[in-house]
């Protein structure tokens, strides 16, 4: 397996309905623009320049129905950035931020309905190589960032399917079993988990549109059950720096493709 | 005597123009090294290794030259008595998407009384240690500011999944602007992608 340098992808699925000023013939600014200013304003874009220092990714991409518009199930919007450089296992992958700045975005754009979400999972970018008595420090940061969702209103909560899939890399269902029970021991109550199977139809749009950025397409799939404070992509986020985190931890060194979806059952 | 006279004054005149030949010659190089100004040169180099990447297909051309670090590109504007300008050249990492590498650029007017340039993006791979250009370049007549309609782009079909390092090559021509000529480079990424 070539591993790719570490890109973070977004492809949110349901449907978006823009803000009635938002003509789209004359509508100046799109998903990449938008998309580019945000990272800008909130200093977490790396500038694509030679020697470029801080922020927290390059930009990629985005835009709406894609990346393939011809696809059965394009994303009704979708983004993706590069990493510029590897991530100490004391720092978490920035997939907060990045899920944050796409709400940001969207919520400039119109109302978005989400269905599901497909997020790729760069854990190949935690550096493996630095002291590894700091390696669990980026592994607890979003259980020291939990405080965020305390308090939020008890009707929010939202049952879900979480897909991990390592494409070439079956590891994750090699670990699946001790990564589950350490997931209901660990104190958290922004993502409880009840329950995975290593044999459910998952019902993953197969997005063989992105197989380049990682090591697709998906055919390792695990499948856990549980229930999320709320379905917003801010928790969203914070679920899938929580998965990458752990994921590491149980050895997966390659990337990963996270599909989380409403789930009534 | 004479002779002697002679050959001593001849000896005399000749030795300072010998002398002054040797510091003119010494002053050329230390003032063409050292102090023309870095940029010019620097400039000067581009554009004669621009010049000499002039491609009939866009394919197939080599280069090493690393072009400017910075974003902040000068001008000036003749309209405006000459006064200097200021723009940005931006872009984003090359990536691939769709099976392609792919990459955009665009401009940000800072103070410069143009509204338009043209933003010309090329893709580069680095084989065996030369960057070369493939593709066809992306050219866009744009506003500033990097907003929908107003990015060039291009991309190229990766014909293999063989891991290889890509930039791109992005020049912003300001229209109505003297502007200098530096083109932009963006950082090297590693793809699973060569055409």
């Amino acid at each position: 397996m070539h591993m790719p340098n570490g890109t973070m992808f977004a492809g949110l699925q349901g449907k978006l309905t823009l803000h009635s000023w938002r003509n789209f013939g004359a509508t100046e600014s799109d998903a990449y623009s938008l998309f580019h200013s945000r990272s800008v304003a909130m200093g977490w874009l790396t500038q694509a320049a030679k020697g470029a220092t801080g922020g927290l990714w390059g930009m990629n991409d985005a835009g709406q129905q894609g990346p393939d518009p011809n696809a059965q199930h394009p994303y009704a919007v979708w983004f993706q950035v590069s990493l510029p450089r590897l991530i100490s296992p004391a720092q978490p992958l920035p997939l907060q931020p990045f899920l944050s700045c796409v709400g940001d975005v969207v919520a400039r754009m119109g109302t978005l309905h989400l269905s599901a979400i497909q997020v790729l999972l760069p854990i190949q970018s935690i550096d493996g190589f630095v002291d590894t008595s700091l390696s669990d420090e980026g592994l607890f940061a979003p259980l020291r960032s939990a405080g965020w969702f305390f308090d939020c209103n008890p009707h929010s909560i939202t049952r879900v399917q979480v897909v991990l899939d390592g494409g070439e890399n079956p590891i994750i269902r090699l670990v699946a079993s001790d990564l589950f029970q350490w997931l209901q021991k660990i104190k958290q109550s922004v993502f409880t988990c009840d329950t995975f199977s290593l044999t459910d139809d998952t019902n993953v749009v197969k997005s063989t549109f992105i197989d380049d950025l990682w090591v697709g397409p998906p055919q390792h799939p695990v499948t856990f059950y549980g229930t999320l404070v709320e379905w917003s992509l801010d928790a969203l986020g914070w679920l899938a720096t929580f998965l990458a985190g752990i994921s590491f931890k149980f050895g997966v060194t390659t990337p990963m493709l996270l599909t989380v979806s409403r789930f009534e059952g | 005597m004479k002779t002697a006279k002679q050959t001593t004054l001849g000896n005399i005149s000749k030795q300072p123009y010998l002398n002054v030949l040797i510091y003119i010659g010494l002053l050329f190089i230390i003032s063409t090294v050292f102090l023309v100004p870095r940029s010019v040169q620097a400039q000067k180099l581009e554009e004669d290794v621009n010049d000499a990447l002039v491609p009939e297909n866009g394919q197939g051309v080599t280069s090493r030259n690393d072009g400017p670090e910075g974003l902040v590109t000068t001008g000036t504007d003749p309209k405006s008595s000459g006064s200097v300008c200021h723009f940005l050249m931006d872009g984003d990492y090359v990536h691939t998407s769709m099976g392609d590498a792919s990459g955009h650029g665009w401009w940000v007017n800072i103070d410069c009384q143009a509204t338009q340039a043209i933003v010309t993006i090329r893709l580069q791979q680095n084989i065996n240690g030369s960057w070369v250009y493939v593709g066809s370049p992306g050219q866009k007549t744009v506003y500033s500011g990097g907003r929908s309609a107003n990015r060039a782009a291009t991309r190229v079909r990766c014909n293999s999944s063989t891991m290889t390092s890509w930039r791109s090559e992005i020049d912003v021509d300001v229209i109505g602007i003297l502007d200098t000529p530096g083109k932009f480079y963006t950082p090297t990424r590693s793809l699973n992608c060569r055409y």
